[in-house]
């Protein structure tokens, strides 16, 4: 070691107890609360394979512990350029998605040093870890296999944290700057005591972001954060970047945006052009701090990070997936091998035993071995055992042919001949009770002896037999039904209950089996003009849910497969024709490749007229009640653990055309008094038809944060309320818009009044009701009482889709 | 019995002779092997020197913004005192001084990282263009703005003219030295 190694080691040991403290991307709070979003998420979708509340707490930590120097010097991927963070001052580092598998840049001996100190204070936990720096995806797939299943869902945290800031502007535009981000600064206030409720409403319809691999997330997020939004100091072309650009401009309350076309979210504010009386700024913060620009920025990229972070967790799965069936494989093949030196040695001793003169001592040495290796073992396909009988056949044969032996080797032989014959019958014996099954079913079976009660298969006419008399309106037969299940769910497994309509194998297992109705449907609607699927989820003999998948095919048509998941249990499926039936088989199949239980479903689509589509364009429009300058008194409060009632704002309009909308502006103000944080919730309901809201109709809910300690909205200042799916309002019908408050952040109920508080527009009129009595049981109630208050200017603005 | 021996020894010297050769080039081969592996562990040790060089250069540097952060102490406790600081140098003429009221540059690409060069050089010109006085007319008028804080360390004034907004005047804290400081008007 020269000179300069033990000075450059010495320096980075003086500097090792240094603590760090910049803000290069989302605060490590606000991962933390991603990744309990993305676990949500990926729950609501997957829930055949959901993570347990045990193991949340694994991948949350993990997403909080890659924060550490100097590993988030790797947390830059810059899709347009292809690169890492990218600087002078600070050099060159790797990209985000290579840093994510490449194990040998993380076990250098640089992130081992400085993960130390960290590690001795005991601060980020697992002290179990052996690899001090190794997070790599690999590491989570090994540990997994390995059973370390908390430990491989605390690396997979890891890769979500980048994964996460793949969704950061400054992360994928290189552009770091410590501490003075924007747009980093603005989100850490959502941490996990403090969400952002919108989020969840945002993901509602949406579906978790599926690639084949992981640098596919890195690409996608990246190029999206990259491509639609600006960090700091990459605004307009001389950021280096061509893209994104403003596509039109809009003056909203005096303050002039530029705005960028969302077809997906939205139109939204990408840029604020700052009232600078000097244009005194030395840089381009004040181009982006502003509440709209980021709560834009952030409900975009948080949701998108969401559904990418998901698809990465179910990629983990189906990646553990492909080994273990991979694995699975490889057993197979090995036992195909066995089976054939077994029928090459028995061969061998036929041949042998045509010349009394030959030596058979060392065949028959080395069949009892196969035979022996065989036993211990218990897999083998029902064409191995075909061809094994014959062999065997074969052998009895020459074995009992009068000849000239020596009859040790006599003896030698007819004991080997038992022992073959015994296995032969042995195979048979499951391969019979195999046979009765559905001979249809795509998958050939796996034989399983050895250790364990033989698998059991219900038949089809069995099953056939009970579904006739299990009709939903004969009550008759339901108990002989129940009765004829009961017995089927006897011979499979104590617990187990078999399905109408569907056929059930089961492997042989100490581990109980248990297989729940499917309760396979397939129901259409004319609305959506797409057939929704739902069934029940199995969990296979190891009583796990991750390697069952459900197969969906159109039998009714090509018999293609249409569908093919391993953890979600619904599906919906777009049709183009109308006006016939279809037919859909569900099959289930394990981590062996075997079908476990199928069933199928009927159903009946109308002829339909398809609508024309509408044009999609977007339309703004104030309204505007010009009477004296008065505000409402309440926002609202939810009384969920006592008998007061519910309060809020409401107004109702009524539409004079059909009009579409997902955004509406509402005015605030708020008094010296005022001072909370909580979010404000829009209501948008039917009309009940008695000139009240309609509380079973919902249409839409959005949300806006407020923070009133720091915040206090200017008289004529608009706030925003975005809804995730546009709102359709009908002519000459009326809508109630309800304005409340859906939480605190202390979660206690609330409620201000009229007068050094803080007031909203939205209440008017003949339309304004207050709460005014006690509900009868305590929970959410409204009680509406016609009150008549001063005027008010109401500014309600509608941008319609 | 000696003939044969005799007869032998050819096949003898040549059975030596290529034991030889095995040997010389069995130690050429394990030589050249040794060497390609001191090779690439130069290889492998000189990445790992670069590497390190480069960590230590970005902890450097990192600590280094800490610092002069930290040692910006100019500024006051609350956004209003610094505003008046920074008015009351500009009385003073002494635009040096105003300047020091202002953000550091942390743009890591700005030429001008870590320093307060352009805060400088924008006052001296509006000096130039005799509008310090309107400056500070400006700043005296300005109140704190009611929506301005978007995060802990924001703070926002405005300016009117008339009913007319004429300005906002951002500042933001530096928590490295507890003082605010001025980032835009």
């Amino acid at each position: 070691m020269n000179f300069k190694k033990i000075k450059i080691i010495f320096l980075i040991l003086s500097f090792l107890f240094i603590p760090f403290n910049f803000i290069f991307a989302y605060n490590t709070e606000t991962h933390a609360y991603l990744t309990k979003e993305i676990i949500d998420f990926y729950n609501s979708n997957f829930k055949t394979a959901s993570i347990s509340k045990n193991f949340e707490d694994d991948l949350i930590n993990g997403s909080r512990h890659e924060d550490i120097f100097p590993r988030w010097m790797n947390h830059f991927y810059d899709p347009v350029y292809d690169r890492g963070l990218s600087s002078i001052i600070l050099g060159n580092w790797e990209k985000s998605k290579d840093w994510a598998e490449n194990e040998n840049s993380q076990n250098n001996i640089i992130y081992k040093v400085s993960y130390l100190p960290g590690y001795l204070l005991g601060i980020f936990g697992k002290k179990e870890e052996q690899d001090y720096s190794v997070f790599t995806w690999q590491k989570a797939i090994d540990y997994w296999l390995e059973g370390r299943k908390g430990e491989a869902l605390f690396v997979l945290g890891h890769i979500l944290h980048l994964i996460e800031d793949s969704s950061v502007p400054d992360h994928t535009r290189n552009d770091a700057h410590p501490n003075d981000s924007p747009y980093e600064n603005w989100t850490k206030k959502y941490i996990l005591k403090n969400p952002d409720i919108g989020l969840k409403q945002r993901l509602q319809g949406k579906n978790p972001i599926s690639f084949p691999n992981l640098a596919e997330y890195f690409n996608s997020l990246a190029k999206y954060a990259n491509n639609n939004f600006y960090s700091k100091d990459t605004i307009g072309i001389t950021g280096g970047y061509k893209l994104p650009d403003v596509d039109y401009f809009s003056v909203e309350s005096g303050v002039n945006y530029g705005v960028k076309t969302d077809f997906e979210f939205g139109d939204y504010h990408l840029i604020k052009t700052p009232q600078k009386a000097l244009g005194v700024s030395f840089d381009n913060e004040d181009f982006l701090k502003d509440n709209f620009v980021l709560n834009d920025y952030w409900s975009r990229l948080s949701t998108k990070a969401v559904q990418h972070g998901a698809g990465v967790v179910n990629l983990f799965f189906q990646e553990i997936r492909r080994i273990e069936a991979s694995n699975i494989e490889s057993k197979n093949s090995f036992f195909a091998n066995i089976y054939e030196a077994l029928k090459n040695q028995i061969s061998a001793i036929i041949e042998i035993l045509k010349d009394s003169n030959n030596d058979v001592s060392d065949s028959v040495l080395s069949i009892e071995k196969i035979i022996e290796e065989m036993r211990k073992q218990s897999v083998a396909s029902e064409d191995d055992v075909e061809d094994l009988e014959g062999v065997v056949q074969d052998f009895g044969v020459a074995v009992n042919k009068p000849m000239i032996l020596n009859r040790e080797v006599q003896e030698k032989l007819q004991k080997i001949l038992a022992n073959l014959n015994d296995l032969v019958d042995e195979l048979k014996s499951f391969s019979s009770v195999n046979n009765s099954g559905n001979q249809d079913h795509p998958a050939a079976p796996t034989l399983v002896f050895g250790g364990g009660s033989p698998p059991v298969q219900v038949s089809e006419n069995q099953e056939n037999s009970e579904q006739n008399q299990n009709t939903p309106n004969d009550s008759n037969s339901s108990s002989s039904s129940s009765s004829a299940q009961s017995e089927i769910a006897e011979t499979v497994t104590s617990t187990s209950s078999a399905e109408n309509s569907s056929s059930i194998s089961a492997e042989a297992s100490s581990t109980p089996v248990v297989y729940p109705n499917l309760n396979f449907s397939a129901i259409f609607n004319s609305s959506t003009k797409d057939i929704f699927f739902s069934w029940n989820s199995l969990i296979d003999a190891s009583s796990s849910t991750i390697f069952i998948v459900y197969e969906i095919y159109d039998i009714s048509s090509s018999s293609e497969m249409i569908f093919e998941t391993s953890s979600t249990t619904e599906f919906k499926k777009e049709i183009n024709e109308f006006g016939r039936d279809y037919s859909f088989l569900l099959s289930v199949v394990d981590g062996g490749n075997n079908e476990v239980a199928s069933s199928s479903a009927t159903v009946s689509v109308p002829e339909i007229i398809l609508e024309p589509i509408l044009t999609t364009s977007t339309t703004r429009f104030y309204i505007v009640q010009t009477e004296q300058n008065s505000w409402s008194n309440i926002i609202g409060r939810v009384a969920i653990n006592s008998f007061d009632p519910d309060s809020a704002s409401f107004q109702s309009f009524i539409f004079q055309e059909d009009f579409s909308f997902n955004k509406v502006v509402l005015r605030f103000q708020c008094g010296e008094g005022c001072g909370d944080t909580a979010n404000v919730r829009l209501v948008v309901y039917k009309d009940s038809g008695n000139n009240a809201p309609d509380f079973s109709n919902l249409l839409g809910v959005a949300f806006h944060y407020f923070d009133w300690n720091d915040i206090h909205p200017a008289p004529d200042q608009d706030i925003s309320f975005l809804f995730a799916a546009p709102i359709r309002a009908e002519k000459e019908n009326r809508y109630w818009f309800l304005l409340d408050v859906a939480n605190y952040s202390d979660a206690r109920a609330y409620f201000r009044e009229r007068g050094s508080d803080w007031r909203n527009a939205l209440m008017k009129g003949v339309d304004v009701y207050e709460w005014g009595g006690r509900a009868l049981v305590p929970g959410r109630a409204w009680v509406l009482v016609l009150l008549v208050l001063a005027d008010f200017i109401l500014t309600v603005r509608l941008t319609g889709i | 019995m000696e003939q044969k021996l005799e007869n032998l020894k050819p096949s003898l010297n040549k059975i030596k002779k290529s034991k030889k050769v095995f040997v010389v080039v069995a130690f050429a081969i394990i030589a050249l092997g040794f060497f390609i592996w001191l090779i690439l562990l130069n290889l492998k040790f000189n990445n790992q020197v670069k590497f390190e060089e480069k960590y230590a250069k970005a902890r450097k540097s990192l600590s280094g913004f800490e610092k002069i952060m930290r040692d910006d102490v100019y500024g006051g406790k609350t956004p209003q005192e610094t505003l008046d600081l920074f008015i009351a140098a500009l009385k003073k003429d002494d635009l040096e001084l105003a300047s020091e009221y202002f953000l550091l540059e942390t743009n890591l690409e700005d030429k001008n990282y870590l320093t307060k060069n352009k805060a400088l050089a924008a006052l001296l010109d509006f000096k130039k263009q005799n509008k310090i006085q309107y400056i500070i007319d400006l700043l005296s008028r300005a109140v704190p703005a009611s929506t301005s804080s978007l995060y802990e360390g924001d703070y926002n004034f405005v300016a009117y003219d008339g009913k007319m907004l004429v300005s906002e005047i951002n500042l933001e804290f530096n928590k490295y030295s507890q003082v605010w400081k001025i980032q835009s008007f």
